[in-house]
């Protein structure tokens, strides 16, 4: 016979997988189950199907519906632990399969579920006498609440035998409604909107809201986005479009697909439930790559949201230019990703309290060159790299570096540099392990000596790695600049997508996933093209992000790889053309990287 | 005016598709060969094959060292440039020109490199998708790194007018119309070694992007799982829960 505590059946029912994934981190310890399952109300493209862990007992049926219900449903041969089954869901819930726990440990009040951070089964979420509990082993870092005077004295007198000192308290207030904030005068309206800050949006869960599956191809009109009291978030007059129920915690991913399809939003700075929930919305939007247009922002919504989204909203674009819509659509999301995602909310929080807070990944950029003429060219677009913690490995191969264009690179950037002479003779692959072992990042970027980066490509890199949770990260080569020929072109590639290419000189990967395929393989050319398909061989993943931050340079020589040049005017790669280097402005080159143009001539033979 | 009037007879104002046999009509497309230093079988490849395709308004400019054939001098060198006066000296659509004119009588002027000729359908496909683009130059790169390129009269005549000295005529086209790259053997454009006749699909234009028909307008409230009244979420769970039936009784834990 069963024990009391088991149970047949636990059933986890959801409105959508930022709900599931919210859920998740404040699940109690049930007792074992045979059957665990989820049912999720709307949305749900992709089903959370998870992995059976070995630690489980064996796994007898896993049923997985879109159907008339939208569920999964695991039989075990045995009871099962179920809190580990629903947190293996809700990882499965995010095309990355990743949840967003990290330092500092955050305490939640239980009857506050609109405070517990998305996806963190690591928060400690009680009711206040376990929160404040002063001889508990695992007490939180800081306690994120919306009543402030509920710390027991004696937590607060005496340093916490674990933590040595006191935890901290993050009081955040309840969101504000519309009538609060027109009885204020103005002075106490911003002051108390500055004090809630953009913190006070809570973390947007960038694993469900992001820009996978950004569409190039929109049709019809910009549509006004209205938030009804009812806080229905509606797009459009009510014609077409998108018409979605906003949940406690703003957007659902489950709203964001026919939201794709427009070319944008244009926002008028009402409705909903008040300033935050608006401001929530918004960030979300921002985040999924949505593009947003509007002639001002208001103060009361700067103070919400961070300021380079703030920024980034009123920076003019024209909608209908597919190309201006795709650069606008990057800057939001770039600047919603940068601070309203889970990672940047957790961080900001540990810096305000002073708190350990788990680092961003450090970046190895490795860069071989073999053509001394290109040294200085090539650290410079690794100097102008920001947002971004980088250590640089350059191997000179088959010659030694000019010690000035060491000198200005150290001049220009604080990245850390090591440098290193490779014989001639040694095959590419090789060199590019030589200087990997050199280098000690978590995640490796391979860049190449004569392309073009945008300043923010690595760091864009480093936001799609987080969001796609693919052990690969680049984008096309989708603007190549064809140097001979006097004309930049561009090849509207998928983007934002799993896909198993991205160009050579924008791979970033994993340092594990590197070791796990034994690095580059020893060879002369294709080098990038045998890590790829050894990545996704071991059942990694490649993940394309958007390729306005790169320009591929085609010379009439030097390339490792050489198709001829017409290649690269075909119809297939060449669908746009602008004569001379004419990138997307998100490169923003300096005027020292212009290419020189040639003397005119007519012939390349 | 310093181009030369075209020679049209009966046999090409028939063949033209053109009624009315106009014999002063200007060409629409103009093709410069510059012979000098190539072999008779290249330029007879290039000429020949420009004399079969459409559109059949176009006449053949042969630019070369026509006027020093005949005093003999430089009999070796200019031995090649004598066998292409035998051949198309009296050829109705083909002038023989010492120099380029700077003016062009047809609409567009295609530079093209001898050794290669058009395909079946290659200029007319290329005027069409210049006129219909409002282009001014499309450039082809050959596979052999030459490049033919194929000049808007009207945009070169512009850009000629408002150029600033300095400026590099190709840089000023492009602001006044537009220039394209292409590819030649994509283009159609066939020669006897890079680029043998094989059958290809005849589309000259870039694919044009695709475009994503909105569905139908839907009634505002069908989008979310609200407005059509579905039942409510605990009656569904418990249909689903009926349906996750109880586990057998016999179950041996």
């Amino acid at each position: 016979m069963p024990r009391a505590r088991e149970r047949d059946v636990v059933l986890l029912a959801v409105h959508d997988l930022v709900s599931l994934r919210r859920a998740v981190t404040g699940l109690g310890n049930f007792g074992p189950a045979r059957r665990i399952g989820v049912w999720i109300e709307r949305g749900a493209d992709h089903l959370p199907t998870v992995t059976a862990q070995a630690a489980w007992p064996p796994l007898e049926e896993l049923v997985a519906s879109r159907s008339a219900e939208r569920f999964v449903l695991l039989t075990f041969s045995a009871p099962a632990p179920v809190r580990p089954v629903f947190i293996q869901v809700a990882r499965a819930a995010s095309p990355s399969q990743e949840l967003s726990t990290g330092w500092p440990t955050l305490g939640v009040r239980r009857d506050q579920p609109w405070l517990w951070p998305a996806a963190d089964p690591s928060a400690i979420v009680a009711m206040p006498r376990r929160l404040y509990d002063a001889t508990t082993d695992s007490p939180p870092d800081l306690v994120v609440t919306e009543d402030a005077d509920e710390v027991p004295d004696t937590l607060t007198s005496a340093p916490h035998p674990v933590l040595g000192r006191v935890p901290e308290l993050s009081h955040i207030e309840p969101d504000l409604t519309w009538d609060a904030l027109a009885s204020w005068s103005t002075e106490t309206t911003s002051s108390e909107l500055r004090r809630r800050g953009p913190l006070s949006l809570g973390a947007i869960d960038e694993g469900l809201l992001n820009p996978i599956g950004f569409d190039r191809t929109p049709c019809g009109d910009p549509l006004p986005l209205r938030i009804s009291d009812a806080r229905r978030m509606v797009a459009g007059d009510g014609s077409g479009g998108a018409d979605v129920q906003l949940t406690h915690h703003g957007l659902s991913e489950a709203d964001v697909p026919p939201l794709r399809r427009l070319p944008g939003l244009t926002l008028d700075w009402r409705g909903g439930s008040g300033p935050q929930d608006y401001c929530r919305t918004v960030a979300s939007l921002a985040m999924a790559g949505v593009p947003l247009v509007t002639d001002a922002v208001p103060a009361w919504a700067r103070s919400l949201l961070s300021e380079e989204l703030a920024q980034a909203l009123v920076t003019s674009a024209d909608l209908t230019d597919a190309l201006a819509r795709e650069e606008h659509s990057v800057r939001l999301r770039r600047a919603a990703l940068r601070s309203h995602a889970t990672g940047p909310w957790r961080r900001a929080l540990a810096r305000r309290h002073g708190l350990q807070a788990t680092p961003p990944p450090l970046v190895s950029v490795l860069l071989v060159t073999r053509r001394p003429e290109m040294l200085g060219f090539a650290l410079r677009q690794v100097a102008r790299q920001h947002g971004v913690t980088l250590e640089v490995v350059l191997a000179t191969h088959g010659f030694d570096a000019d010690p000035a264009a060491i000198a200005a690179f150290q001049d220009a950037s604080d990245a850390p540099l090591t440098t290193f002479r490779a014989e001639a003779s040694t095959l590419f692959g090789e060199v590019l392990n030589q200087a990997a072992a050199r280098s000690s990042g978590d995640v490796l970027l391979k860049m190449d000596d004569d392309d073009w980066y945008a300043k923010d490509f690595a760091a864009d890199l480093l936001l799609a790695r987080e969001y796609s949770g693919a052990e690969i990260v680049g984008c096309s080569s989708e603007f190549t600049f064809v140097e001979p020929l006097w004309v930049t072109t561009r090849r509207p590639d998928e983007s934002e997508v799993y896909r198993p290419f991205v160009a050579g000189g924008t791979i970033m990967i994993d340092r594990a996933a590197f070791q796990a395929v034994g690095g580059f393989r020893h060879v002369r050319k294709h080098v990038d093209a045998h890590l790829l398909s050894a990545t996704l061989d071991s059942g990694g993943r490649v993940y394309r992000s958007h390729g306005l931050g790169y320009v591929l340079r085609r010379g009439a020589q030097g390339h490792t790889w050489d198709p001829g040049l017409g290649y690269f005017v075909t119809r297939r790669r060449a669908a746009q053309q602008w004569r001379g280097f004419s990138p997307s402005v998100l490169i923003e080159a300096d005027s020292d990287d212009l290419p020189a143009k040639p003397l005119a001539g007519r012939n390349l033979a | 005016m310093s181009a030369e009037p075209v020679r049209s007879d009966a046999q090409t104002a028939a063949s033209s598709g053109h009624s009315g046999g106009h014999d002063d009509r200007v060409p629409m497309i103009e093709v410069v060969v510059e012979v000098d230093g190539h072999s008779f079988e290249e330029v007879d490849y290039t000429v020949a094959g420009l004399l079969l395709r459409k559109p059949h308004d176009v006449h053949c400019r042969l630019v070369g060292r026509w006027a020093s054939l005949g005093d003999g001098a430089g009999e070796d060198a200019l031995h090649e440039q004598r066998l292409i006066h035998e051949k198309y000296a009296t050829e109705a659509r083909v002038v023989l020109s010492e120099d380029l004119p700077a003016t062009c009588s047809a609409s567009f002027r295609l530079h093209l490199p001898p050794g290669w000729r058009p395909g079946e359908n290659t200029m007319e496909e290329l005027a069409k998708d210049m006129q219909e683009r409002e282009l001014g130059l499309r450039s082809v790169l050959l596979p052999d790194g030459r490049v033919a390129r194929l000049e808007s009269t009207e945009a070169f005549e512009h850009a000629e007018r408002v150029m600033q000295p300095g400026d590099d005529l190709d840089d000023v086209v492009d602001a006044v119309s537009k220039t394209w790259w292409s590819e030649g053997v994509e283009d159609g454009f066939l020669h006897p070694v890079h680029a043998p006749h094989v059958t290809r699909p005849s589309a000259t234009r870039p694919p044009a992007p695709k475009t994503t028909e909105l569905p139908p307008a839907a009634p505002a409230n069908t989008l979310g799982s609200r407005g059509d009244q579905p039942p409510a979420p605990v009656a569904r769970i418990r249909r689903l829960a009926r349906r996750i039936r109880p586990r057998s009784h016999d179950d041996p834990s």
